[in-house]
């Protein structure tokens, strides 16, 4: 049975955590400290993938560094250069076509091949200069999008706050008014609005009239400290 | 919708793509062309690559065009983020004092409905 379930797991795409791990962060165990704590941050060389990595490599090598050939300034506005890659890719396309035309068997045919995709590493890595830009943006509309949530909720329970509060203000005066003057039975309605809650008063009226001198004045009492 | 740059990405990856199918149909048509002298299929090839071309290439160039303009430092982003880090913190603790006292409000109002 048990060794069933752990095949059935084995085969799924996105497998359960492995569950004596995630078995020991129990509310009461991460509440007491005595979880295990995250394990620290990498520091130096690390394999992901059988490839290696080191954590003090820059976000993006430059292309010198993976001996690639430079095909734009030290200075220069990214827009522009992706253009004219761009169009320098369709350029070197013909110019390849034009010799596969001509002269098929020509060194050249392979000098262009190569002069295109050096044009292409250039144009991905052009693009990828933008991601850690895109990480920091994206970072940032996360960020705010959180704030309004949070602001907006804010509102929300403000504006129900107030609400049940001029209820029970509401509630305050009609009582007072009932104390004097109106009969048990309709008593019990006006307290189960000023109740504000879903449940059902099971009390009777008969009863009620008993006791409602002195609760009602802790009704009011209470209601008071709202305004 | 993956996001732009990795439409881009993948637009210039498409055309690559493209490049390579081209030149591998010329290849292939160009043995039984000879014998044939030429076809139909390999005009309409050739008309089928150089609109797929093209329309990358216009693709690509809008993709660029969409590209933010002025980037910002990452110093200035940096600040950014450290700037709605706080201020996601104060509205984090406001949070939390409203809904205390919404708390204590609706214990106070179910404290009186059960004493009732």
């Amino acid at each position: 049975m048990k060794m069933a379930a752990s095949e059935s797991e084995a085969t799924q795409a996105f497998p359960n955590p492995p569950s004596i791990l995630y078995k020991l962060y129990t509310d009461e165990a991460v509440e007491s400290g005595s979880a295990p704590k995250p394990p620290p941050p990498v520091q130096g060389h690390y394999q992901m993938f059988g490839a290696p990595f080191n954590t003090g490599d820059a976000m993006i090598r430059s292309l010198e560094e993976q001996n690639v050939q430079r095909l734009y300034p030290q200075q220069y506005d990214k827009k522009v250069e992706l253009k004219k890659l761009n169009r320098s890719i369709l350029i070197c396309f013909l110019e390849l076509l034009d010799i596969l035309i001509d002269n098929p068997s020509s060194p050249e045919r392979n000098d262009k091949i190569k002069d295109l995709s050096i044009l292409f590493i250039n144009m991905h890595h052009l693009i990828n200069e933008y991601r850690p830009h895109q990480a920091r943006e994206t970072l940032r509309v996360v960020l705010e999008r959180q704030k309004r949530q949070r602001d907006e909720m804010i509102q929300q329970i403000t504006r129900a706050m107030e609400k049940a509060q001029t209820i029970l203000k509401t509630c305050d005066g009609s009582l007072k008014q009932l104390i004097t003057t109106l009969p048990a039975a309709e008593d019990e309605q006006e307290e189960m609005e000023t109740s504000q809650a879903n449940e059902k008063t099971d009390q009777n009226p008969v009863t009620l009239d008993s006791f409602v001198d002195s609760q009602d004045r802790d009704l009011i009492k209470y209601v008071d400290t709202f305004k | 919708m993956a996001d732009r740059l990795t439409q881009l990405q993948d637009a210039v990856t498409q055309m690559s793509d493209y490049f390579c199918n081209s030149i591998g149909i010329l290849q292939q048509n160009q043995t039984t062309e000879t014998k044939e002298g030429g076809g139909e299929s390999s005009t309409n090839n050739a008309t089928l690559f150089a609109s797929l071309i093209s329309q990358t290439a216009t693709d690509i160039e809008t993709l660029i065009e969409s590209l933010p303009d002025q980037e910002y430092t990452p110093e200035k982003q940096e600040e950014t983020l450290k700037n709605l880090v706080a201020e996601n913190q104060v509205s984090g603790e406001k949070l939390r004092q409203v809904i205390n006292e919404a708390e204590s409000m609706l214990k106070q109002v179910r404290l009186y409905h059960k004493t009732i």
